[in-house]
């Protein structure tokens, strides 16, 4: 099987996807329903892409992946930078002892 | 507006690099030539399914099923795209180019960095979110058995935790904004639980019913019920 062959077919039915709403939509015609509906897309999304993925992301004791994204949530609850928050995370993570 | 792209893309550009890392790694475990596992990261540019290819490419898949879970995983875009899409600023003929960068984190980026949207700044926010994820994938196949597997395993959960630190300040801004997001979530781990659908289904749904909770909810808020 030609694997670039897969990886094209791959990405028609990936960039399709995100092209075609902004072909779609025009900004002017779009019902306020469907805008206001469509402003909580962010946090519905984020929700469902951080759970449950996130909480089993490591291999290791169950609660290790939920801790990490409670510290994370800690410290960018104090500290709004991106990769701080990312890097001291993963610090702290790495002295825990995984068994 | 390319300047702000940049810098906003830079946080994402960090995460990629190191997930790619593993990407290419595993690539290069699973038999893939190095032109082949970079044209996936170069080509499809999907973070999820290029992870799901190399599983299905080791179990044995064929063309169809590993291009029907792509389509499965990925359709999620088609709901950011259009949230991305009501906000844009005049579109040219760089829209087609300022589409290919739209995933789960140039998205969250662009929602929650950006008061305007515009196609220079997507187009600069996912270049260098995407020289993160090709850049990252190449040092994976070449050198991504240097690293501790420890640091292997716990980078599992970096983007989770970009994720995290995205939305925080958003709670801490706007609290009502957390029942919505752990509806969401949850909706998501009971539909995963039950398994009756594909987790790319599975994750529309979550997206779909949690947009609908906060619709119905801030309806009500406005009507001033308490």
């Amino acid at each position: 099987m030609n694997i670039y062959l897969i990886v094209l077919a791959m990405m028609a039915v990936t960039y399709l996807p995100r092209l075609f709403p902004f072909l779609a939509l025009d900004e002017e015609k779009i019902p306020p329903a469907l805008k206001k509906w469509l402003a909580w897309l962010p946090y519905a999304a984020l929700g469902a892409l951080i759970i449950p993925g996130g909480l089993t992301a490591i291999d290791g004791p169950w609660w290790i992946s939920p801790l990490g994204l409670l510290i994370a949530a800690g410290i960018s609850w104090f500290y709004n930078n991106m990769i701080v928050t990312v890097l001291m995370t993963l610090a702290l993570l790495y002295f825990i002892p995984l068994g | 507006m390319v300047s702000k792209g940049i810098k906003d893309g830079f946080p994402v550009l960090v995460g990629y690099f190191t997930t790619a890392v593993a990407f290419g790694l595993l690539g290069k475990n699973t038999g893939l030539l190095f032109m082949e596992t970079l044209s996936v990261s170069l080509i499809v540019f999907a973070g999820a399914s290029q992870f799901i290819l190399l599983s299905l490419l080791a179990s044995g898949a064929g063309f169809a099923e590993i291009v029907i879970t792509t389509f499965l995983v990925n359709f999620r875009h088609l709901l950011m795209s259009a949230s991305l899409a009501v906000r844009l600023e005049k579109k040219s003929f760089l829209l087609p180019v300022a589409a290919f960068g739209v995933t789960d984190e140039t998205f969250a980026v662009a929602s929650f960095g950006a008061s305007r949207i515009t196609e220079p700044y997507m187009i600069a926010l996912n270049t260098t979110s995407y020289a993160g994820w090709v850049g990252g994938t190449a040092a994976g196949y070449l050198a991504g058995n240097l690293l501790p597997p420890k640091l292997q395993n716990i980078m599992g959960l970096l983007l989770y935790l970009l994720f995290v630190a995205i939305l925080t300040p958003e709670v801490k801004r706007r609290f009502s904004l957390l029942p919505v997001i752990l509806l969401s979530g949850g909706i998501n781990w009971f539909l995963s639980f039950l398994g009756w659908m594909s987790s790319g289904w599975n994750m529309i749904a979550a997206i779909i019913l949690g947009c609908t909770a906060g619709y119905f909810l801030e309806q009500r808020r406005e009507r001033g019920a308490p």
